[in-house]
């Protein structure tokens, strides 16, 4: 486990992107004894290391996939038509420095 | 009335609209009243078997819906138009149902008390110094006034039926799968459910057969055949054990509550049930809380991490110089405090090095608690048990802080989404004037009988079609 | 010391279904920016993923091809950070139960055949591209969600020349099964090398950079050969390698640095809850399984058995349409691959690509240029004759007998015919025959030649040289 600390909790909200209020750390950083005495009482529970994690509610497979058959495209001017940030039909950022590779593992 | 045109959809859609104009709770987002009437005058004639032709509806403000504003209450998604229909939004249409707008919610439905989202504090029609519960506030204060008689909730813990409790409504959360979640924003799939107010349980059972079944938009949704529940709700074709926790019975602390929730089950002895008590693990019931924090609060993050201002969402201020500045300063506006909060401790628990011991700990618990519940339906039907043990709090007692000694009591609910098990709430009886609900929870794709058990239950009560005049 | 260079490869192939991985928007290249989408493509909130079974089907092949384990229940997993090109803020990948576990794949080198460990395939989704202009970033979703399958390779290569071959390899699977364009150029095919130095005999496996931006084959070689001599100079000089990831830059012709790999990025892996395990019956994979293209290396065994030499074997496979081709005419009765190979490899292709055109183009049936090959076979016109024949066929498509007939090609096989001729030039040739007689067997080729001349070139050769064998045999030989 990584150690709670408010320098984690802060670079959790950076990698989240976005920044916590002024207390908002602090308030944080008090919730979590909360928690790891909480996470304390569910490793005590009797069995628990010893379950399969569960993801869904009950263990009926599903059999359907999609027919790959194409549906005709949402027209580019309704598709972006919320966006706030555009150039024509594309979406525009800042620019995106280097690229993705300087930071992503694909 | 509508089959025998005694009144058109217009006079329905025209009356709706004019109660909404009266809403004291706070209770709407977006709406769409042009819509509404132009569906409505399309409207001429109801045949007998069109049950929801020409009805009025709200949708919860987390039902994607075409040329209507959705936000989830967040203003992350302030001015978000989407362009396509939430299944169950289109599946309503084509029933006839006409909505009129969107009801408000706890910001991206993560809350229960219906006071977190970026309108305000919806409050309870019955005491409006009182929550109504949340995250499905609106809508169940929409009903509670008698604006509409159906509307859309979303369930993940309990946001339906808690709500629906504090509200004196009928709320079902059906089984996880058995309607398409198409359409309707994530907050913790593993556990969301499309689910919905009426006031009396014969409503409810309509909707879902209209609701129900598998979509090719949602590999989550079961492809097991769809059914006529109302049938199960008119020819009371209901089994007949059900089972409470001890825990819980003794946990009962309020003498009304008590009192009403004992008597119903006397009466439901009457009725030929047989009425069990189980002896469920108590360490469980308080594993409830954790389970169901950490959990939804790790899928959450995630679900929202589509919420950046890029490509909808209001866009960033502040001159923002890379694509980083631009989607931190997009989120840092756009969630409150309390959402943030919650992302960054889900956010953690889903860390390489921490998720053996939180996340995965909480799925294993999960598990537990689980396989426990389907020990006590392998014998027993329903499980039985007030859906609130107090009346709703005042808002000025709120806080939002993660709760040091959760109280299982409030959390029992979860077990429906935990096991995706059908789950409804009715009216119980009245507390200093607060309607209490009863919840009944029975056998994953068991939705019918949970619905005819719940008929037995409101013709015991009799408490149905409550509607309030807000002071 | 010695060291071992250790190489491990990980490829992005996309794969050439009509739809999108998990959402039924086309799946195209060069349309309209944006014109290709659906709202899950822009993660609109409540859209939700749906698993496209041509993928699911295309990756049991591909995995197939690799003598893979086939998953029998598919489980997705959610990828976690946030990039402008990655709308949802999580890809939809398979982390922990990939499609395919544990195979390999075969190389042939220089007659040697080693095998690559391919450790696991796994299906995803691809991102959105980005174009950077002087200020801005511009984002086209069209790309996005296209399917991907994710090979990842054992470190069980050594040299260049193995990354190649396999990467090689890989790339005729995924085209041979119609799965992929496979075009590193274009990207859609993406590979990314680890390459690592151990002293030799060592079993542990030293610090490993990775390279990326590799879109030819011949640059993987390159930049791997090119690895492995800055890695041996660090080491030899004292150094350690650090970890980083490294691009191969064209122009200088030598990896540069990215950026070292320190406080990677926890992608917070975990199931997706959209997707419930699905399951693939054995009757599904089955079907995947029994519908598969014939493989390159098949085809290497039954064309060797038909007399091709290895140069011709690979040049033929370098475009399966040709391979296709080959192997139905082989199949309507061709009586010499050879020649067949020759008319293909050599007349038609050269044709099409001067042309500008396609196999698809062709004026002519299979049936016909079986017909020809077979018509050449038997001696009955000459390979020069054959060619003028082709060239008539590739301009105006008409059958080559007719062609043959029309421009009288025909070689005069009717031996009394021949006679005539022979009489004729053995009449005037006196000395030549002499010639032979005496030993000279030039002459015997210069007869022959005259007697193609006096027939203006119809008459068949061999059985002109046998006639005029039968009559002026030197005198001593009559056995």
């Amino acid at each position: 486990m990584i150690k709670v600390t408010k320098e984690v909790i802060d670079l959790c909200a950076e990698n989240l992107l976005f920044k916590l209020n002024p207390g908002q750390t602090d308030l944080i950083y008090e919730e979590f004894n909360t928690i790891m005495a909480q996470i304390d009482f569910l490793k005590g529970i009797k069995g628990v290391d010893d379950a399969e994690p569960m993801t869904f509610p009950y263990s009926e497979h599903q059999r359907f996939l999609r027919q790959d058959k194409p549906i005709k495209p949402v027209k580019a001017e309704l598709e972006l038509s919320n966006s706030h940030s555009r150039i024509g039909n594309q979406i525009k950022l800042p620019k995106v420095v280097g690229n993705k590779n300087d930071e992503m593992d694909e | 009335m509508l089959v025998k045109g005694e009144v058109s959809a217009t006079q329905l859609v025209e009356e709706c609209i004019a109660l909404v104009e009266t809403d004291k709770c706070n209770s709407f987002e977006a709406m769409c009243f042009e819509d509404a009437r132009k569906e409505a005058s399309k409207i001429t004639k109801v045949e007998e078997d069109e049950f929801l032709k020409g009805i009025p509806y709200f949708a919860k403000d987390n039902y994607s819906t075409k040329g209507v504003e959705t936000t989830a209450s967040s203003n992350i998604l302030n001015g978000y138009v989407p362009t396509y229909d939430a299944t169950v939004v289109s599946k309503l249409r084509r029933a006839g149902m006409i909505q009129v707008g969107h009801t408000t919610m706890d910001e991206l439905a993560m809350g229960g008390t219906g006071t977190t989202g970026h309108k305000g504090n919806t409050t309870n029609p019955y005491d409006r110094e009182r929550i109504i519960g949340g995250s499905s506030c609106g809508s169940a204060a929409a009903l509670a006034q008698g604006i509409a008689p159906f509307a859309l909730g979303s369930d993940t813990g309990d946001s339906v039926r808690k709500p629906a409790s504090y509200a004196g409504l009928v709320g079902l959360k059906p089984t996880w799968g058995r309607i398409s979640r198409f359409g309707l924003f994530p907050f913790a799939p593993s556990m969301d459910t499309v689910g919905f107010f009426t006031r009396n349980v014969l409503d409810a059972s309509y909707v879902l057969s209209t609701l129900s079944g598998h979509d090719n938009h949602d590999m989550s949704s079961s492809a097991r055949k769809k059914e006529k529940y109302q049938e199960y709700v008119l020819k009371h074709k209901s089994l007949k054990k059900v089972g409470y926790f001890k825990a819980v019975m003794d946990g009962i602390i309020d003498p009304v509550i008590k009192k009403a929730f004992v008597n119903l089950l006397e009466e439901m002895k009457k009725k030929g049930y047989e009425v069990i008590e189980y002896d469920f693990k108590e360490e469980l019931l308080d594993a409830l809380y954790p389970t169901y924090m950490i959990i939804s609060c790790a899928e959450a993050g995630s679900n929202n991490a589509n919420l950046d201002g890029v490509r909808f969402g209001p866009s960033a201020m502040n001159n923002p110089q890379t694509y980083k500045e631009y989607m931190t300063d997009c989120r840092t506006r756009g969630f409150s405090d309390l959402i943030k909060r919650r992302f960054v401790i889900g956010s953690f628990a889903l860390l390489a090095e921490n998720q053996p011991e939180m996340f995965n700990r909480a799925q294993k618990a999960r598990r537990l608690i689980v396989n426990a519940l389907n020990e006590f339906f392998d014998s027993i039907d329903y499980l039985i048990s007030p859906s609130a043990f107090s009346i709703p709090k005042k808002i000025k007692d709120l806080s939002t802080a993660w709760s040091t000694h959760p109280d299982f009591l409030d959390n029992i609910l979860t077990i429906g989404n935990f096991g995706g098990y059908p789950s409804i709430t009715l009216p119980l009886c009245f507390d200093q004037g607060m309607p209490i609900g009863v919840n009944i929870t029975g056998r994953c794709f068991e939705d019918g009988h949970v619905l005819a058990c719940a008929q037995d239950v409101e013709e015991i009560t009799n408490l149905h079609d409550l509607v309030t005049e807000v002071k | 010391m010695e060291y071992e260079p250790v190489i491990g490869i990980e490829i992005h192939v996309e794969l050439k279904t009509k739809s999108k991985m998990f959402s039924s928007a086309p799946c195209t290249f060069g349309e309209a920016p944006n014109s290709q989408t659906v709202p899950f493509d822009l993660a609109m909130p409540g859209t939700m993923p749906v698993v496209n079974q041509e993928a699911v089907i295309y990756g049991i092949k591909i995995c197939s091809a690799m003598h893979m384990n086939i998953a029998r229940t598919l489980y997705f997993d959610r990828k976690n950070y946030f990039y402008p090109d990655l709308p949802k803020g999580y890809q939809i990948t398979q982390q922990f139960h990939p499609i395919g576990t544990k195979g390999y794949v075969e190389l042939v080198i220089d007659g040697k055949t080693i095998k690559v460990g391919v450790d696991n395939a796994h299906l995803e989704e691809d991102t959105a591209k980005q174009v950077h202009l002087s200020d801005v970033s511009l984002l086209n979703f069209n790309r996005c969600g296209t399917p991907l399958l994710e090979i990842v390779s054992d470190p069980d290569m050594h040299t260049g020349q193995e990354a190649m071959k396999y990467v090689e390899t890989i790339r005729e699977i995924v085209t041979y099964l119609g799965c992929s364009d496979g075009k590193m150029e274009n990207g859609s095919m993406r590979c990314d090398i680890n390459i690592s130095l151990r002293p030799k005999g060592s079993t542990t496996l030293g610090t490993k950079s990775e390279c990326k931006n590799l879109n030819t084959i011949a640059n993987i070689g390159s930049a791997v050969d090119y690895e492995i001599k800055r890695q041996t100079e660090i080491l030899e000089s004292g150094g350690s390698v650090d970890q980083e990831t490294r691009r191969w830059d064209e122009a200088l012709k030598r990896t540069v640095l990215m950026r070292k790999k320190t406080n990677a990025i926890d992608y917070k892996y975990f199931r997706e809850p959209n997707i419930v395990p699905i399951d693939l019956d054995e009757g599904f994979i089955y079907d995947a399984v029994h519908s598969m293209n014939k493989l390159p290396n098949q085809y290497r065994v039954e064309f060797r058995q038909l007399g091709l030499t290895d140069y011709q074997i690979e040049e033929l496979l370098s475009d399966r349409e040709f391979v296709l081709v080959f192997e139905d005419c082989i199949k309507l009765g061709v009586k010499s691959p050879e020649i067949l190979w020759n008319f293909l490899m050599v007349e038609i292709l050269g044709y099409l690509n001067k042309n500008e055109q396609t196999l698809q183009d062709l004026k002519f049936s299979r049936d016909a240029l079986v017909s020809l090959v077979n018509i050449v076979h038997a001696g009955k016109i000459n390979s020069r004759q054959a060619k003028e024949v082709l060239a008539i066929m590739l301009e105006e498509g008409a059958d080559p007998v007719k062609i043959i007939k029309d421009k009288g090609l025909e070689q005069v096989s009717d031996t009394g015919a021949i006679e005539n001729f022979v009489d004729e030039v053995l009449a005037c040739n006196a000395q030549s025959i002499a010639d032979y007689q005496k030993g000279k067997d030039r002459a015997l080729g210069y007869l022959v030649g005259q007697v193609l001349k006096a027939s203006h070139g119809k008459a068949n050769p061999t059985l002109a040289k046998e006639l005029i064998l039968k009559k002026i045999r030197p005198c001593g030989s009559n056995k």
